[in-house]
């Protein structure tokens, strides 16, 4: 039988299964970093409360993207995915009455997510040596940029910083006779790395934790989990040189490069063995007199290429085993017929803000039925719904909670808000009397 | 040293304790994917006892012809602590494994025997994980592009990265599309992979069953960033690449050449950024930056002459003065780049292991493991 017709009746059988399904998980972190863990283990089913001190909580919703387009219906596109499958409860842990209240939360809870500048939640008796003597069980999450501990522990981080102390900057630009220049990884890639790293270590943590009972604390460094892929020090020490900055060359190919076609379009290209360098040597003329050469390794590549389009040039590729892609933009992204196949790119109808265009999850598995379900929602919206499905509180407790200002709601600001239109006594998830799905 | 550090130290101390999966087995079969070797490294740096079938072109890649103990570069950071299985003892091995790692390429091991649905059958609690270009899932491009192996430039391109990195202003070929310094489609790749294989672990932990997990590494990365889709989606079109000024929030969160070195500044909210114009001594040059913004909807290039204005600034102020006076501030940060050399200088990563010295015929720098836990510490186990 045809490979992929058997595989597709083990994906067809959705039996909805979430792997975390059960995992309660508090998060109490703002920007990328900290949010993208609980965002990932939320795609895969656990219960995330993001705590958030009323009314403006996580900055990062604010941030004007794109000149102030980013806003979709009134939240950033991308803080809606980021925060996606949360609950959110605004909760001003300042006060003593909202201290306890947290304090009874994570004594509910699985995992704990802070991004906060190293010894901040110490401060508010937050931190992981005041927690762990609530809840022993508790898998304590802090993420920064250099780490809880070493000289420079205390320096304060954003993802370029990271980039910048990790050494990666000195891995990515030009560093040429022509031009030597260096840039930065865009779209913040550090934090997003790390992050998805980090859910590997909650993962194993948890199994660990079912082994023995024991919860434990994990100290995620954004510079350190970058350098997880710098094999730069390797070649930097066994040769006594530097790995130059590659540009658009793989330093471990023996040809690679980004081309122009004769339509126009940009193709990246990379050979990684001798047989597919052996393969390309067919149709490209002078290839194996210029291996060791990069840039005549290139100039050979980018005749061979000029003279096809696009799509001639990928067909060689598939008929040549040999890897070669387009440069894709963010268009090609989103309308690429692939992705939307494969549920790389999905549309949802989400309950409050209706129809949305979501990334998919970062895998598929077979028999899950993982991914977006609803987006974010703005500051405390579901206070209700949190505190009667975490500590069994009423409707009308709830209410007491905000009138004490130890709750609260978001402010209406562009960023922080329901749609327009939205009408809180028609809400019955606002109003605490039934789930999201 | 504070009492808080000094008790953290002390707590994240690896020695003498048991690592998160001991007695998990894997068996990675990952041809020349690296993306899947590096999922087998996460795995085994969690603890995992992690087998491999060797492909020795994997072994072969290298940049500049350098081999340490004949391995290329990368093999010998993701071939580390892993033991080596022939192809003839795969199927007696195979009941024995909890995860197989498949980077072959759709259909490829179903070819001996050995795809999904044939050991899903005789093992139900094995969990399998393909990492691939295009995925194993059936789609049109998983089929059309079985045959062709990965590679972490084409992903970094098909995902829609290289787009938004490099300086268009630059003249041809420099000004094309770059790649990220480091294997990132294939890092993300791994890092899925990885996350894949231990949830599906932990659901097995409680229903007894095994699964598929399938990575693509063509659509990892840009699923897992939001701006690809995300930009697309509000914008209706690309957004335009940038190597100074953020191509997200067209601020000032950006590399910049000081007059000695490069810089990274990371003005990302609006009192960051007029904090930023106060330190390079043009306080005014806020409220103009807040106009151009505002601008660049109809007028893409509004912010162009500011921008050149603000860089030449911080051309002529040295970095550390520059650092000088953000610390004072209190905002926004701003850190040299460092070099590689001076990265690998520092105490701080040796102390936290993300960088150790090994000891493999000569000394040798290699990164180590970014996994610091108080109960289950990451290994860095030996590359020799």
């Amino acid at each position: 039988m045809d490979y992929f017709k058997s595989l597709q009746s083990f994906f067809g059988t959705t039996a909805n299964s979430r792997p975390l399904e059960g995992i309660k998980v508090v998060e109490f972190s703002h920007y990328i970093l900290g949010p993208n863990v609980p965002r990932l283990l939320a795609q895969l089913g656990a219960e995330v409360v993001k705590v958030e001190p009323p009314p403006r909580g996580d900055r990062w919703k604010y941030a004007p993207m794109w000149g102030g387009k980013g806003f979709y219906k009134g939240m950033r596109i991308d803080y809606l995915y980021l925060n996606a499958n949360k609950y959110f409860l605004g909760l001003d842990f300042r006060k003593e009455e909202g201290y306890r209240l947290l304090i009874e939360l994570v004594k509910k809870a699985d995992v704990f997510v802070e991004n906060m500048e190293p010894g901040t939640l110490d401060r508010y008796g937050l931190g992981y040596l005041q927690l762990r003597e609530v809840n022993p069980r508790l898998i304590y999450v802090s993420a920064s940029g250099y780490g809880q501990f070493g000289p420079l522990h205390r320096l304060p981080s954003y993802d370029i910083i990271g980039q910048a102390e990790s050494g990666i900057m000195d891995t990515t630009g030009w560093e040429e006779e022509a031009v030597d220049e260096l840039y930065r990884l865009p779209d913040y890639p550090g934090d997003w790395l790390p992050s998805t790293m980090a859910v590997g270590a909650v993962l194993a943590a948890l199994i660990y934790r079912e082994r023995t009972g024991r919860g434990q604390y994990i100290d995620l460094s954004q510079a350190a989990s970058l350098q997880r892929f710098m094999y730069h020090f390797v070649y930097m020490s066994a040769t006594e040189r530097r790995l130059r900055r590659s540009g658009f060359f793989d330093p471990f190919a023996l040809v690679s490069g980004v081309f122009k076609t004769r339509d126009g379009r940009y193709v990246a290209v990379a050979a990684m063995t001798e047989d597919q360098v052996k393969a390309l040597a067919g149709e490209v003329e002078g290839l194996l007199e210029a291996l060791g050469d990069r840039w005549r390794v290139y100039k050979s590549v980018q005749r061979w290429v000029s003279g096809k389009t696009l799509e001639e040039v990928l067909e060689a590729g598939r008929r040549l085993k040999v890897p070669i892609q387009p440069v894709m933009t963010d268009i090609d992204v989103l309308r690429d017929p692939w992705r939307w196949e494969r549920g790389s790119v999905v549309k949802i109808f989400d309950r409050l803000y209706g129809e949305v265009v979501v990334p998919g999850p970062l895998f598929k598995m077979a028999g899950g039925d993982i991914g977006v379900k609803w987006v974010a929602r703005p500051v405390g919206y579901h206070n209700k719904l949190v505190l009667k499905k975490w500590l069994g509180y009423k409707p009308d407790e709830v209410d007491e909670l905000v009138q004490r200002g130890v709750l609260g709601y978001w402010d209406g600001q562009l960023g922080n808000t329901p749609p327009p239109g939205w009408k809180a006594e028609e809400d019955p998830v606002y109003q605490g009397e039934r789930d999201e799905v | 040293m504070t009492e808080r550090e000094e008790v953290l130290r002390e707590l994240f101390k690896p020695e003498g304790k048991p690592a998160a999966l001991e007695g998990v087995k894997v068996l990675e079969i990952c041809g020349v994917n690296f993306g899947c070797m590096i999922a087998g490294s996460l795995l085994a740096e969690l603890g995992a006892e992690v087998y491999t079938v060797l492909d020795e072109r994997a072994a072969r890649v290298t940049a500049d012809g350098v081999y340490i103990n004949g391995v290329g570069v990368p093999y010998f950071v993701e071939g580390r602590g892993k033991k080596r299985v022939e192809w003839r003892d795969v199927e007696t091995f195979l009941p024995h494994v909890d995860i197989l790692l498949d980077g072959l390429g759709a259909g490829r091991l179903a070819a001996r025997g050995l795809g999904y649905p044939d050991v899903a059958e005789r093992y139900p609690r094995l969990i399998y994980v393909a990492v691939s270009p295009f995925g194993h899932y059936p789609t049109s491009k998983s089929r059309e592009y079985a045959e062709v192996p990965d590679s972490d430039l084409t992903g970094q391109a098909y995902n829609g990265y290289m787009a938004m990195l490099g300086n268009p202003n630059l003249p041809e070929p420099y000004s094309y599309p770059i790649r990220a310094g480091i294997w990132l489609a294939w890092a993300f790749a791994g890092a899925a992979a990885a996350m894949g294989a231990l949830s599906a672990y932990w659901q097995r932990m409680k229903t007894g069953r095994g699964t598929f997990v399938d990575v693509a590494t063509n659509d990892v990365l840009s699923v897992d960033h939001p701006y690809q889709i995300g930009a697309a989606f509000v914008l209706n079109e690309s957004r335009r690449r940038s190597p100074t000024i953020d191509a997200n929030l067209y601020v000032t969160y950006t590399t910049a050449r000081a007059k000695d070195r490069f810089v990274a500044i990371a003005s990302v909210i609006w009192p960051e950024i007029e904090a930023f114009f106060e330190i390079i001594g043009r306080p005014e040059l806020a409220e103009k930056w807040r106009d151009a913004m505002a601008q660049v909807e109809k007028d893409p290039d509004a912010i162009k002459p500011l921008e050149k204005e603000v860089f030449a600034v911080v051309r002529e102020i040295p970095a550390e003065e520059l650092i000088r006076r953000s610390r004072e501030k209190g905002k926004p940060p701003i850190a040299v780049v460092k070099t590689l050399e001076e990265v690998a200088a520092q105490v701080h990563w040796r102390l936290r292991r993300a960088i150790v010295e090994v000891s493999c015929g000569k000394k040798l720098l290699s990164p180590g493991t970014p996994y610091v836990m108080s109960e289950t510490p990451g290994r860095v186990n030996s590359p020799c």
